[in-house]
């Protein structure tokens, strides 16, 4: 038997901050591909510290639903897990490249299998994409659009930004878009001033975090001027210096997150047989035909 | 009643091997069987005499084919919970022996024609089997909260994926957030009816998060309680200073956040393992193995506020306003401010009260008191 944690924050004020991974673990479960799902959270319960009895298999795919490697993908995660032997040094990351690590869980005598977080794996490229497309409604956009992937920037780890550039690189190496952009809450270049780094007249603003709360639904819409107050909302698109701003909120809460979280445990060991094809047709293709697979192509497999 | 041949084969296959399970024994001697019931025995049967033998006893074959074959995992949580929904005798960690005394299988039978109720936190389970009029040993389990005990299932939102119990679980009756799974407020007018064992362990599961792993393992006495001195130091970051909380602070803790009134959860975790805190730990059917992540939030915010200095401060109240300062503090740490009406100016907590009081005594920059010890 083999089952699959699905490791996330949660809030303890905020009842729709666990959303996304219950929506990402219930596309999993269609898929049948394990014979446990189970989400488990650092706020909200089932905690991380209790989560892995939860389960009857003996081999357990633990992903954190995270953006970042740092403070808890390397440390309160694990520390909670009970994986004694646990050392950054496992994952023998450079910062975006973790793939896995297999420790025994103290408590349960299981094998654990923990992987890096989704935000990091090359996967997540394409989710961006997906927004992309799904922000703008338009399956093929790209030509005459400019593409911003926004991070929380360097205020709790420099990990933050690399894993914001990395998948920026990777975009406008498919040279899909006419621009593309990593930009910041906390650090230069700031989302505040978005249409000065931009010529196209479209941007798309895709801001890498796994759920929509007060970074995504208030501060970046009025930092980037869509609106006076997030209260009122603002249009899709919203026009801003003569640029028409393409944001909908936190890619996290993309349909395909599901793939990502799939491929890490794949990427693992996790026999997930055709799953991966079920959510893809569950989240609606990809709609660029230029992008290389990403199993097996990541740093660090 | 009936055995169905599928069952009887299967059992008789695993004969040779000796079967033993809630009374019902087989045993192969010299290529005969042997069988007993805790009211029969049979001796000296051929394999079509061994089959005569088990229909007279159908209640244990039936019993046996559910237990073995529907619900298998031998020694985990969900099994010996399904076991306690209909008061069977639930197996010690070496599977020889039972923790609890537990009801035989005819006594077992007859009450699960009318159906086993067994209370959870505030949820109400009914273990039954699925076809009364001819059992086949198959069970069933309805799920409801335990204030709808006496309600009609057509007044009810009738649920069957185990999957809707996390937004029942989400928010309270008033609509506010629940961020604590175990906390008394869970909403009632819902039933789950109709589930099978698997799914009934997967809706107590969202319902009251890992309640099932913890209460098996404390029944099997290997609960690995993590108690405060412990849970504190393990913490990092912003939580880091929970450890600074004094002693007796984590006594006043557990009085405000994890009696009955505020958790379901039976605490067994203490200040340390020689240093008792000094509160009932709860009445529950579940325990609570460590402080959780919503105490440690708070114990930050404790450990920060007792860091400060006491000072002796002088104000004026009367005798009266001095008392109506504590049925404040009263009304709003038991919730009750909501069910003061408007107008009972009697009740020190009522609005106007509160007001007025206000209006006297509290200026710009809060009460006005006048500190004296410097």
């Amino acid at each position: 038997m083999q089952a699959l944690v699905i490791a996330a924050h949660g809030s303890h004020l905020n009842p729709d901050a666990s959303d996304p991974t219950y929506a990402h673990a219930d596309t999993i479960r269609e898929t049948g591909a394990f014979d446990e799902v189970r989400e488990a959270f650092w706020k909200e319960e089932p905690h991380f510290r209790e989560v892995i009895r939860t389960l009857e298999a003996d081999e357990v795919f633990v992903v954190p639903l995270f953006i970042s490697e740092g403070y808890f993908t390397e440390e309160v995660i694990p520390r909670e897990l009970r994986l004694d032997d646990w050392d950054p040094e496992k994952w023998d990351s450079d910062g975006t490249s973790a793939s896995q690590a297999t420790l025994e869980a103290d408590d349960v005598g299981k094998t654990i299998h923990y992987c890096g977080p989704v935000g990091t794996h090359d996967a997540m490229t394409d989710v961006i994409v997906q927004r992309a497309e799904t922000a703008t409604g338009d399956p093929d956009v790209g030509e005459g659009v400019g593409l911003a992937v926004v991070g929380h920037g360097t205020e709790r780890n420099e990990n933050s930004a690399k894993a914001i550039e990395y998948h920026s690189e990777r975009i406008r190496e498919r040279e899909r878009f006419d621009e593309v952009k990593a930009l910041f809450m906390d650090e230069e270049p700031e989302v505040d001033d978005v249409t000065d780094f931009f010529e196209s007249d479209d941007i798309v603003v895709v801001p890498l975090f796994i759920a929509d709360g007060y970074h995504t639904q208030e501060d970046i819409p009025e930092d980037m001027g869509l609106t006076e107050d997030y209260r009122l909302g603002w249009d899709v698109p919203g026009e801003v210096d003569g640029h028409r701003i393409w944001y909908t909120g936190a890619v996290g809460t993309e349909d395909l997150m599901a793939d990502v979280v799939l491929e890490r445990a794949a990427d693992a060991g996790a026999d997930i047989g055709d799953a991966r094809e079920t959510v893809r047709d569950i989240a609606g293709s990809v709609a660029d035909a230029d992008h290389e697979p990403s199993a097996g192509t990541g740093a660090g497999d | 009643m009936t055995i169905a041949t599928d069952d009887l084969e299967t059992l008789t296959d695993r004969a040779s091997a000796g079967v033993a399970f809630d009374g019902l024994r087989i045993d192969e001697e010299d290529g005969n069987y042997v069988l007993e019931t805790p009211d029969n025995e049979w001796h000296d049967l051929d394999e079509a005499a061994l089959r005569e033998a088990l229909e007279a006893c159908e209640e244990y074959v039936t019993n046996w084919r559910y237990w073995q074959e529907t619900v298998g995992g031998e020694g985990t949580a969900r099994r010996a919970f399904l076991r306690w929904c209909e008061h069977a005798p639930i197996p010690d960690a070496d599977e020889q022996t039972t923790t609890t005394d537990g009801l035989a299988v005819p006594a077992r039978y007859d009450a699960l024609r009318d159906g086993i109720d067994r209370q959870w936190g505030q949820l109400s389970i009914t273990a039954r089997f699925v076809d009364v009029d001819d059992p086949d040993g198959e069970r069933v389990y309805d799920l409801w909260h335990v204030d709808d005990a006496d309600s009609d299932l057509a007044d009810l939102e009738v649920y069957d994926d185990p999957r809707d119990a996390r937004e029942i679980a989400t928010y309270d009756e008033d609509g506010r957030y629940r961020p604590l799974k175990t906390a008394p407020t869970l909403v009632s007018g819902w039933a789950f009816t109709g589930l099978s064992g698997a799914e009934l362990v997967e809706t107590v599961g969202f319902l009251y998060p890992a309640t099932i792993a913890n209460w098996h393992r404390e029944l099997r006495g290997n609960l690995d309680v993590d108690h405060w001195t412990e849970t504190a130091e393990r913490q990092t970051g912003i939580y880091d200073v929970i450890d600074e909380l004094p002693r007796e602070a984590v006594d006043w803790m557990a009085e405000a956040c994890c009696v009955d009134s505020q958790c379901l959860r039976r605490r067994k975790w203490e200040y340390d393992e020689d240093d008792d805190v000094d509160v009932d730990g709860g009445d529950g059917p579940f325990p609570c193995r460590e402080p959780c992540s919503l105490v440690i939030a708070a114990a930050r915010k404790w450990a920060i506020l007792e860091s400060e200095e006491e000072h002796t401060y002088e104000l004026e109240l009367t005798t009266s306003e001095l008392n109506q300062l504590a049925e404040l503090i009263d009304a709003v740490a038991e919730g009750r401010t909501d069910e003061i009406r408007e107008a009972d100016v009697y009740d020190g907590a009522n609005r106007y009260r509160a007001r007025y009081l206000r209006a006297k005594r509290v200026g710009e920059d809060g009460l006005e008191a006048t500190q004296v010890d410097e």
